[in-house]
């Protein structure tokens, strides 16, 4: 038998075990504890994430303590400190759908991505034990940068899921479950890598000393990889060898410094297509280490008019971001504060 | 749930994102982060 086809039994089986679930997950578990060098940057590779139970979305939390002496920051980056986790990369071997890049998203993007789809949804991020405000509009560093400030102890968690976005409720969970994580369909092979990044990723720290050191001031920074499993109860072996496949890839341009009507910016693949993200911003150019990349700024007046055209057709016509955002916004019922500008990220989603 | 059924268009059909440009800067710097599935639902 083909892996989608399902006799009839087998189906109504699926649906009796479907209509049990109740959507409540089991809770964070660690997987991994590492320790990372933010001095001079850093990738940090787990061991292969085991699958106990299928996996329905992963947490890093990131732990340490910057000191800022001698001069402030001369700017620090709007996406401080979550930027210096410059890349999140998830990598696997489906046993249907072959080698597949699950994640590829820098740090800054992925800690604000879920909040864009409910009101509780993105990272944490706590500084001196105080809880940073939410990305808004403007976005702004939660990270001073200042000596007076100093020293920042950062304890931040980003939230990975794996599957779409479809709500917090029980009913939504259903549907996300399609997508969690199997053994059957993995196996060992989920390999998750952080390039960590050094002083520049929080801006241009010309003329002050910059000193990274564990949470507290001892040892070294720490990451700590957590996964969430899901339980599927009576509906557990239901996607055995057909769990689909949730792909959140994040692209970096720099070819559209110049004005320009209805230019292309990227071709799109043809895939089943959820949602598109656009960040559109200023990059940080001073004290920049090799490889980083650091936004000075973030800004909804450098894009408009941004849609999905097939061949010469818009699959959702667009000629006014701010708009488009607002009624994104009120889709999913999340915050969007006050409309001042430059404020922080647009979002398309498009629908058949 | 609603998608882009990018699977289901004709050989040779073109999909891309554009957008005007209103600002000019060397440092202008854009990200796109595309959220696309296989399987599961959409098999």
């Amino acid at each position: 038998m083909q892996p989608n086809n399902i006799s009839a039994q087998q189906a109504l089986q699926a649906l009796d075990a479907s209509n049990s679930l109740v959507g409540r997950n089991q809770g964070p578990e660690l997987l991994n504890s590492s320790t990372v060098d933010l001095t001079n940057g850093a990738t940090v590779t787990p061991n292969f994430l085991a699958i106990r139970r299928p996996i329905a979305e992963l947490l890093i939390r990131l732990r340490f303590r910057v000191a800022v002496t001698v001069a402030n920051y001369v700017a620090v980056g709007c996406e401080a400190p979550q930027n210096i986790l410059q890349r999140i990369i998830l990598t696997g071997s489906h046993a249907q759908y072959g080698s597949q890049t699950l994640f590829n998203m820098t740090g800054a993007t992925a800690f604000l991505y879920p909040s864009l789809f409910s009101a509780r949804g993105g990272g944490s991020l706590l500084i001196n034990d105080v809880l940073a405000s939410r990305p808004g509009q403007p976005i702004t560093s939660s990270f001073l940068g200042t000596t007076a400030g100093s020293p920042y102890d950062v304890d931040m968690t980003f939230r990975l899921p794996m599957a779409p976005f479809v709500g917090i409720g029980s009913q939504s969970k259903k549907q996300a479950a399609a997508f969690w994580l199997q053994a059957a369909d993995w196996g060992d092979s989920l390999q998750l890598s952080m390039l960590f990044g050094d002083k520049s990723s929080l801006g241009n720290s010309t003329g002050s000393t910059v000193t990274f050191s564990g949470y507290g001031g001892t040892g070294n920074p720490t990451v700590d990889v957590f996964a969430v499993y899901g339980l599927l109860g009576g509906l557990r072996d239901a996607f055995n060898g057909r769990g689909g496949v949730c792909i959140r890839n994040e692209t970096i341009m720099n070819a559209f410094t110049a004005l320009a009507t209805g230019t292309k910016l990227q071709s799109l693949q043809k895939r089943v297509t959820l949602n598109l993200l656009v960040k559109s911003g200023l990059l940080e150019t001073t004290l920049q280490s090799a490889g980083i990349t650091t936004f000075a700024s973030l800004s909804d007046r450098q894009l408009d008019a941004t849609q999905v055209i097939q061949d010469s057709k818009a699959i959702r016509p667009n000629v006014a971001n701010i708009v488009a955002k607002d009624w994104m916004a009120n889709q999913f019922g999340v915050d969007n504060p006050a409309r001042l500008l430059p404020d922080v990220v647009r979002r398309q989603r498009a629908t058949r | 749930m609603t998608a882009l059924r990018g699977d289901q268009l004709d050989p040779g059909t073109q999909l891309d994102l554009v957008s005007n440009v209103l600002t000019a800067s060397a440092n202008n710097r854009q990200t796109i982060v595309a959220e696309t599935v296989i399987g599961g639902l959409y098999s």
